[in-house]
C-alpha cells in the first residue's frame, strides 16, 4: 500500500508538471512577448481567451490523468431530471404506454456553436433507450428535420439497444419517425402520435423554442411526465413552463457525462469548474477595477 | 473494420482540422485565417452532401413503410411523400433554384397548403402558452411565489393602464427585468458557454464518447 501510494504521488507529480506547470510557463511566455510587444503572437483582446482555454485544456489532461491513474473521481450531484427519466421509464412498463423523445424540428445541430450541445444530449438519448431497451419499455424517436443527423441519430439508438443485447426488439421502420423539414408540420405528427399511441414520458432537449411548446404541453395534457432541457438561454422559457423536470443550461452538458457513465467524460467536468472560478475571478476583478475608475471592458478589448 | 479506421483516424482528421481553427482564433497568421475559411466552405459541402444522404434516406425508408404495411392508409401517406416530392422536384429543376420561390406555384403551394396548417398550429401553441403560464404562475411553493410576483410585475408593467395608474409600476417591472432575470441570463449563458467549450476540447482530444462509439 506504501509503495503504491508513494508510485501514485510520484506520477501525480510528474502530471503536475505536465499539465499544470508546462501549459502556465508556455502561456505566461507568450503573454509576455504579447504584451511587451517583442513578437506580435495573439490577436488584440483575445487574452483573456487564451488564458480561459489553456486553463480548461490543462484541467480536462489533467483530471483524464487522474483516471488513467486509477485516483478518485471529482462527485458530481445527482439532477432530478435524470432520476426522473428511470422513473419515467418504469411507469411506461407499468402503463404500456410508449416514451417518446425528440429533439425538436430543427434541434440537432452538427455544424456550429450548438454541436456541443448536442453531443451532450444524444448521451442521455442513448441512456433512455437504454434504459427502455433494458426494462422493456416502447421507445419512439421522433427523429429532427436534419436529415444530415438521422445516421448519428439512428446510430445512437441502436447501440442502446445493442447494448442491451435487446437490437431485434427495436422496430426502426416504426419507432423511428421522420417529418420532413415543417416545425408545425412536425408538431402536428407528434402531438397525433400522443393521441393514438399514448405516451408514459415525453423527453425534448434541445434549442427550438416553438415546436416544444405545441408538444411537451400536448404530452402534459395526455398525463405523460414530461423532460426536458435546453443549453439555449432564449428557449428555455418554453421547457420552464411546460416541463416537470428540466436540465438548465449547462445540466445538459452535465447530464450527458454522467449518464454516459464514462469516467473519462465525468471527470473532465471538473475542468468546466476551473473555468467557472476563473470567470468568477475576471468578473470580482474587472467589478473591483471599474469601481474604483480602470476601464476593465476597454482594456480586455485592447 | 478495425479500431484505427473506425475511431483512431477520424479523431486524428477531427483534431487536426478542429485545433488549426482554435489556433486561428488567437494567433495572427493570414495562412490560418485563409484555412478557416476554405474550412468553412468545405463544412458547408459536406452538409448538402449529407442533406442528400438523408434524402435518399428518407425515400429508401418510405419504400421499405410500404413494403412491410400495404394498407390503404400507408399507399396514402407514401403516395403524399412522393406526390409532393414530385411537384416539388418539378417546379425547382423546371424554373431552376432560387427563382422557383418566386412563381406562381410555389407560392400557391405555401400559401394555400403549408401556410393554413402552420397558423393552426401557432394558434394552439398560443392556447397552450396560456395554459402552461397559469400553471407555472400558480402559488405553491416559496419559489413559485417569487416567480408569481415577477411575473406579475413584469406583466402589469408592459400595460399601459397599470403603467398610467400604479406609481412605480414601470420601474419595479423594469428592475425585475434588468437586475435579477438578467443576472441569472448571464449566468446561464456563461455556464453554458463554458460546457459547450469542454464538449467541444473533449471532442478534439478524442475523448467524447458520443462522438466515438456510434457504429
Amino acid at each position: 500500500m506504501e509503495r503504491l501510494r508513494s508510485s501514485r504521488s510520484g506520477s501525480m507529480a510528474t502530471s503536475y508538471v505536465l499539465f499544470i506547470a508546462v501549459p502556465a510557463v508556455l502561456l505566461l511566455t507568450f503573454l509576455a512577448l504579447d504584451f511587451y510587444k517583442i513578437v506580435d503572437v495573439i490577436k488584440t483582446g483575445r487574452y483573456a481567451d487564451l488564458i480561459l482555454i489553456t486553463l480548461i485544456m490543462s484541467a480536462i489532461l489533467y483530471f483524464l490523468d487522474r483516471v488513467d491513474k486509477g485516483m478518485p473521481l471529482p462527485m458530481i450531484r445527482s439532477l432530478a431530471a435524470i432520476e426522473a427519466i428511470k422513473e419515467g421509464v418504469g411507469r411506461a412498463v407499468e402503463m404500456r404506454k410508449p416514451v417518446h423523445w425528440s429533439f425538436g424540428s430543427g434541434g440537432v445541430t452538427i455544424t456550429g456553436e450548438r454541436t456541443g450541445e448536442t453531443l451532450a444530449n444524444l448521451a442521455v438519448l442513448g441512456y433512455t433507450a437504454g434504459l427502455c431497451a433494458q426494462l422493456g419499455a416502447r421507445f419512439i424517436f421522433h427523429m429532427p428535420a436534419v436529415p444530415a443527423a438521422i445516421p448519428l441519430l439512428e446510430g445512437v439508438v441502436l447501440e442502446a439497444y445493442a447494448k442491451e443485447g435487446k437490437l431485434d426488439e427495436f422496430d426502426r421502420t416504426r419507432d423511428l419517425r421522420y417529418y420532413g423539414g415543417g416545425m408545425m408540420v412536425y408538431c402536428a405528427a407528434m402531438t397525433a402520435s400522443f393521441m393514438s399511441e399514448g405516451v408514459a414520458m415525453k423527453i425534448m432537449m434541445g434549442p427550438q423554442p416553438t415546436c416544444q411548446y405545441v408538444t411537451l404541453e400536448a404530452a402534459k395534457i395526455q398525463g405523460a411526465i414530461v423532460i426536458g432541457g435546453t443549453a439555449r438561454w432564449t428557449a428555455m422559457y418554453s421547457f420552464v413552463l411546460t416541463c416537470d423536470y428540466i436540465f438548465i443550461g449547462e445540466e445538459c452538458y452535465a447530464a450527458g457525462a454522467k449518464v454516459s457513465g464514462n469516467p473519462y467524460m465525468i471527470s473532465s467536468l471538473a475542468s468546466e469548474e476551473v473555468g467557472k472560478i476563473f470567470t468568477l475571478a475576471l468578473l470580482f476583478v474587472g467589478a473591483v477595477l471599474m469601481l474604483v475608475g480602470v476601464k476593465f471592458v476597454d482594456l480586455m478589448k485592447n | 473494420m478495425s479500431t484505427l479506421i473506425k475511431r483512431d483516424l477520424p479523431v486524428l482528421i477531427i483534431s487536426l482540422f478542429g485545433l488549426g481553427i482554435v489556433a486561428e482564433w488567437f494567433l495572427p497568421i493570414k495562412q490560418l485565417t485563409d484555412y478557416k475559411t476554405f474550412m468553412g466552405t468545405f463544412t458547408l459541402i459536406m452538409g448538402n452532401m449529407a442533406f442528400g444522404i438523408g434524402m435518399f434516406y428518407a425515400i429508401t425508408a418510405e419504400l421499405k413503410m410500404l413494403q412491410r404495411n400495404k394498407t390503404w392508409q400507408q399507399y396514402f401517406i407514401t403516395g403524399s411523400f412522393f406526390g409532393m416530392l414530385l411537384i416539388m422536384s418539378t417546379i425547382i429543376f423546371g424554373y431552376g433554384f432560387p427563382n422557383a420561390v418566386l412563381k406562381a406555384e410555389y407560392k400557391w403551394y405555401t400559401y394555400n397548403v403549408y401556410q393554413w396548417q402552420a397558423q393552426a398550429q401557432y394558434a394552439i401553441l398560443f392556447l397552450y402558452q396560456c395554459g402552461a403560464v397559469y400553471r407555472v404562475l400558480r402559488v405553491r411553493s416559496m419559489e413559485t411565489l417569487v416567480l408569481s410576483f415577477c411575473g406579475l410585475a413584469f406583466i402589469l408593467r408592459s400595460i399601459p393602464l397599470f403603467v398610467s395608474y400604479i406609481p412605480g409600476m414601470m420601474e419595479l417591472g423594469d428592475w425585475v427585468a434588468g437586475a435579477p432575470a438578467l443576472g441569472g441570463t448571464r449566468a446561464a449563458t456563461l455556464t453554458s458557454a463554458l460546457g459547450g467549450l469542454v464538449v467541444g476540447l473533449r471532442a478534439l482530444i478524442g475523448k467524447e464518447s458520443t462522438t466515438l462509439e456510434v457504429r
